[in-house]
């Protein structure tokens, strides 16, 4: 079988992610740093795309272990671990994103993101990443950032390869846009 | 510019803007930082372990139908098989009594005629030999006959032997 996650530790496959994952639901919590350790970076990658922010994305990544090692017993498909932990985060996530943008509206006025006086095509195109819609943004960062596989991320977002690609493919294409809408195509 | 070539700059463009610190996993500190988290799933496992040592428990007092449903599918088919083979049978025994009892009733008919006729015959047999028997009887006593009345005159006296007009004669 194909290696489900690099995804920050050691390989993985499906099945020995399984054994692991069985094992950390009878309570083994070095097969839970495991998962800790494989799932992490793309859990934080994962809140980022939601949150837009470096350390409240690790902060929801922490919670989100916290929930799953909560929920881990009744998890009833162990090789869908990835997915499920995904899942979890990004509740967890759009969670931290609402109280965010709540404590922004009552304490002070809202700040554009990524805004400065930088004009390298770097700044750009993480503005541009900021400004795409969730589902491309998510595809985006789990590809550029966290430097998953279409395998990887059909596994991880339980979506199909072709769905994976099309949405990426839609993410470039806007983010190209962006850019030219900056003065910025290519060509020079 | 070239699409292939301008999708190739986007995307080492992406690639370059994206080049950031990996994020650096570090289990300890969560340890520390999530005490209930551990402690939950570690009561959950056991709780778990618990129930599925119970129910291995229950597993083995429960009958072995019920534990086994493919066994009871079995048996239930067998007992319906030996059923509808046993009523078959005896339908069939029971009409075969009812044909020999006929046949017993006819048999002790026949018996019951033939015994009749074996004692008409019987009779019929001592009918002749009596009648035989009489007949030469007759003939004894009828070649018997014409010697009586010279027996009579030897025996007898010339006189009579019992006269009324006297009763002392005797």
């Amino acid at each position: 079988m194909n290696s489900n996650s690099e995804l920050g530790g050691r390989p993985m496959d499906i099945e020995d992610e399984s054994q692991i994952v069985e094992s950390a639901q009878h309570g083994d919590m070095g097969s839970f740093s495991k998962l800790y350790e494989n799932y992490y970076a793309t859990m934080v990658w994962l809140a980022y795309s939601v949150l837009k922010d470096y350390n409240l994305a690790e902060d929801a990544a922490q919670e989100a272990f916290a929930c799953a090692c909560d929920e881990l017993v009744g998890l009833r498909r162990p090789e869908k671990f990835g997915s499920w932990l995904a899942v979890i985060c990004r509740n967890v996530a759009y969670q931290m994103a609402k109280k965010k943008n709540r404590e922004v509206t009552v304490n002070e006025p809202p700040v554009v993101l990524e805004q400065s006086s930088d004009h390298s095509p770097e700044k750009a195109v993480r503005q541009a990443i900021a400004s795409l819609p969730k589902m491309y943004r998510e595809i985006v960062i789990l590809r550029y950032y966290n430097r998953m596989s279409y395998e990887q991320m059909e596994l991880f977002l339980d979506i199909p390869k072709s769905k994976v690609k099309g949405r990426l493919f839609a993410a470039r294409r806007k983010i190209g846009k962006y850019l030219q809408s900056k003065g910025l195509d290519g060509d020079d | 510019m070239k699409s292939s070539k301008k999708d190739k700059w986007l995307d080492q463009l992406i690639s370059r803007s994206a080049a950031a610190d990996k994020p650096v996993p570090n289990f300890d500190k969560w340890l520390k930082n999530h005490p209930n988290a551990v402690q939950n799933l570690k009561t959950q496992a056991e709780y778990l372990r618990s129930k599925r040592l119970h129910l291995r428990k229950n597993v083995s007092h429960e009958p072995l139908l019920i534990r086994f449903p493919q066994l009871t599918w079995a048996c239930g088919v067998a007992a319906l098989f030996f059923i509808t083979a046993s009523c078959t049978v005896s339908f069939v025994l029971a009409r075969k009594v009812v044909n020999l009892k006929h046949e017993l009733e006819l048999a002790q008919r026949d018996i019951a005629v033939a015994r009749t006729e074996g004692k008409l015959e019987e009779a019929r047999q001592a009918q002749q030999k009596t009648i035989s028997t009489l007949y030469h009887r007759v003939e004894e006593l009828e070649q018997r006959i014409p010697k009586i009345p010279s027996a009579i005159r030897i025996c007898y006296p010339e006189e009579p032997y019992y006269l009324p007009d006297m009763p002392d004669s005797l």
